[in-house]
């Protein structure tokens, strides 16, 4: 067992959080917000782990994320709150919340309304307000602090398809962190202030194939890279781009009921469709989740967009295997002009 | 005037050609291929070598695709078979909108195309459930001669599945019942055209091109194209077209070489030019 000092003066401090929630709130209570899924496919130990939670008993057909989210859980002993996201992600959080509460972890409920709902929406946000007993004017406040986060993250953006100078893994990095920024926002505003400084001196990546990539962030690792060793570039990184909240509605409502990732399909696609316009996107990667419901959206996907996408499934981490290279090597083949 | 190889799993198919009307064809087996000709040599004068053996002068522009694109040497430009395909297609029926099946002798592939895109694509190499080594094996069962197979397409019976082990019990089956072998040869052919329309069934209804070795057995062809509902598009070199593509891919090379030298821009022109065989050559089955 680790030195539980430092860990017990943590222990109320940090949330755990299974998805997107309006981290303002946690910030304006002077907790911790983390992300389980980065703490789960940052770690080394990521494949071992959904093992161990097969072996105590998770079915092997369910999500590897949610069998990565409760293993993260048991090696983070220090978090024993956990903001549970059961509307607006997916059934399977919600049965794992069950067994968390099971041993003991506090679980708090944040439902987005799936028809966006704002009375409703409102309605839950100070429900989670109430939960850590902030004003709502401690809640402003915070987000008028973040607010300049999030229009470096969007510069950040735009560096990526506009200015050519970013690449699609660090694009996806700071995005994808955007949903907890590592529990400090002063160092995570530094980093990205520094790496945008530092652009300025990059020069520009080579025009190649421009690819979108949609769907929730690679269980497998090493393919960004790979995809630009092939001569294609993520410059649109859907799912991780919601996460930083990219609507900048004029107050919190409205910038969380913009944001597509959990509510209908129709929202997501119509945020992608603009970004295949904007961006120039010589074609799409959707990635999907084995055991994921949101397998079933392809259909939507491909019916109401034309424009080249190319299916991945992905089911435990690990780097991308051979099938998936050779898929992407013939995507990038064809849409090479 | 290039030279496209597609060095697949059952054949290694060779295409020169200068002006995309006559074209140079050698067909070999891979095997004796792999074992009697890709000899030892540098990096660099291996497809030469090869080439010579053929009695073929190696080219600037020569484009490898297939399993073994990698065999030829490091410095020979390799593309995926999809993109060769996806060229060999465009070119051989000047169709812009298609659905191209390619059965192989190991594998199979569907393209998607739309408005001369690869719009989606699917691979299948997992199983040899309708390939060309399905239909192989079907006939080594039933003893009988694949060319006499091919032809049979009257009352076919139903063979449910599509795998090639459970398939062959099931034949086993037919035999002990009695049932005639043309009609069992018959079912064998309809559940390749099956396992086809399983590819294709969530693509739009475009005309359907079929490629590979596969598509030279009639029985299949006629029991798709009834259960497709509309004439296959048999191109006039179904086996070659990979090969084809990569000979595409080679001019496509040279136009960017030359105009590089020239200081012009590096847009490769598009191949559209090319396409003025498509009548001839598209034939209905
Ligand atoms: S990937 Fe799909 S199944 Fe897995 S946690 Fe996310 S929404 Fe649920």
């Amino acid at each position: 067992m680790k030195n539980l000092e430092p860990l017990l003066e943590e222990k109320a401090k940090s949330i755990g959080i299974t998805s997107t929630i309006p981290v303002e709130v946690l910030f304006a209570a002077g907790r911790v917000p983390v992300d389980l899924n980065n703490i789960f496919i940052t770690s080394p130990q990521a494949a071992a782990w959904v093992e161990e939670a097969e072996e105590e008993g998770f079915p092997r057909t369910l999500c590897s994320w949610i069998k990565g989210i409760y293993a993260a859980l048991k090696h983070r002993p220090e978090i024993q709150t956990v903001i549970a996201v059961t509307q607006g992600d997916c059934s399977n959080t919600q049965a794992l919340t069950e067994i968390l509460v099971h041993q003991g972890i506090k679980v708090i409920h944040f439902n987005y309304p799936y028809n966006r709902d704002p009375a409703l929406f409102k309605k839950n946000l100070e429900e989670l307000m109430g939960h850590f007993g902030v004003s709502w004017s401690k809640v402003d406040r915070i987000r008028k602090r973040i607010s300049p986060v999030r229009k470096k993250l969007a510069l950040l953006d735009r560096e990526t398809w506009k200015g050519n100078r970013v690449h699609g893994w660090e694009n996806h990095l700071f995005l994808v962190n955007s949903s907890d920024f590592k529990g400090d926002l002063g160092l995570y505003e530094e980093e990205l202030t520094q790496f945008l400084d530092a652009l300025a001196d990059r020069a520009k990546i080579p025009e190649t194939v421009r690819l979108g990539y949609i769907g929730i962030p690679p269980i497998h690792s090493g393919f960004y890279g790979f995809i630009e060793q092939l001569g294609g570039r993520v410059v649109f990184n859907e799912i991780q781009r919601q996460f930083s909240l990219p609507g900048f509605g004029n107050n919190l409502i409205q910038q969380y009921l913009d944001y597509t990732y959990p509510y209908d399909i129709f929202g997501r696609i119509k945020d992608i469709g603009q970004a295949v316009e904007e961006r120039k996107l010589d074609g799409l990667i959707h990635y999907t989740q084995t055991f994921c419901f949101r397998q079933v959206q392809d259909l939507l996907i491909r019916k109401q967009l034309s424009v080249p996408i190319l299916t991945l499934e992905g089911d435990k981490p690990r780097p991308i295997d051979n099938r998936t290279r050779f898929r992407l090597e013939a995507f990038i083949d064809v849409l090479r002009k | 005037m290039p030279i496209g190889i597609d060095l697949g799993s059952r054949f290694v198919k060779i295409v020169q050609t200068s002006d995309f009307k006559e074209f140079k064809k050698i067909r070999l087996d891979t095997v004796q291929f792999l074992t009697q000709r890709v000899k030892a040599g540098s990096e660099k004068t291996k497809h030469a070598l090869i080439l010579a053996d053929l009695g073929l002068r190696p080219e600037k522009s020569l484009v490898v695709t297939g399993y073994g694109k990698h065999l030829m040497g490091e410095k020979i430009k390799a593309i995926t078979e999809i993109r060769a395909h996806f060229r060999g297609a465009c070119f051989q029926t000047g169709l812009k909108d298609f659905i191209l099946v390619e059965m192989g002798g190991q594998d199979s592939k569907v393209l998607w195309v739309q408005d001369k895109k690869v719009m989606d694509f699917q691979t299948n190499d997992k199983c040899a459930a309708g390939t060309g080594r399905y239909l192989e094996n079907m006939a080594r069962l039933l003893n009988i001669n694949i060319r006499k197979l091919s032809r049979k397409i009257e009352e076919p019976v139903q063979i449910n599945n599509t795998c090639a082990i459970f398939g062959e019990t099931e034949i086993i089956g037919f035999l002990m019942d009695q049932v005639p072998l043309e009609r069992i040869c018959a079912g064998i052919n309809d559940s390749v055209s099956r396992r086809v329309i399983q590819m294709i069934r969530r693509y739009l209804p475009f005309p359907l091109v079929l490629c590979g070795g596969v598509a030279l057995n009639k029985g299949v062809v006629t029991l798709l194209s009834r259960r497709y509902g509309q004439p296959i598009i048999i191109p006039e070199e179904p086996q070659f077209n990979g090969a084809i593509g990569c000979c595409l891919e080679g001019v496509s090379m040279e136009k960017i070489y030359e105009s590089s030298k020239k200081g012009q821009s590096q847009q490769p022109r598009n191949l559209g030019l090319l396409k003025g065989k498509a009548e001839g050559l598209t034939k209905d089955s």
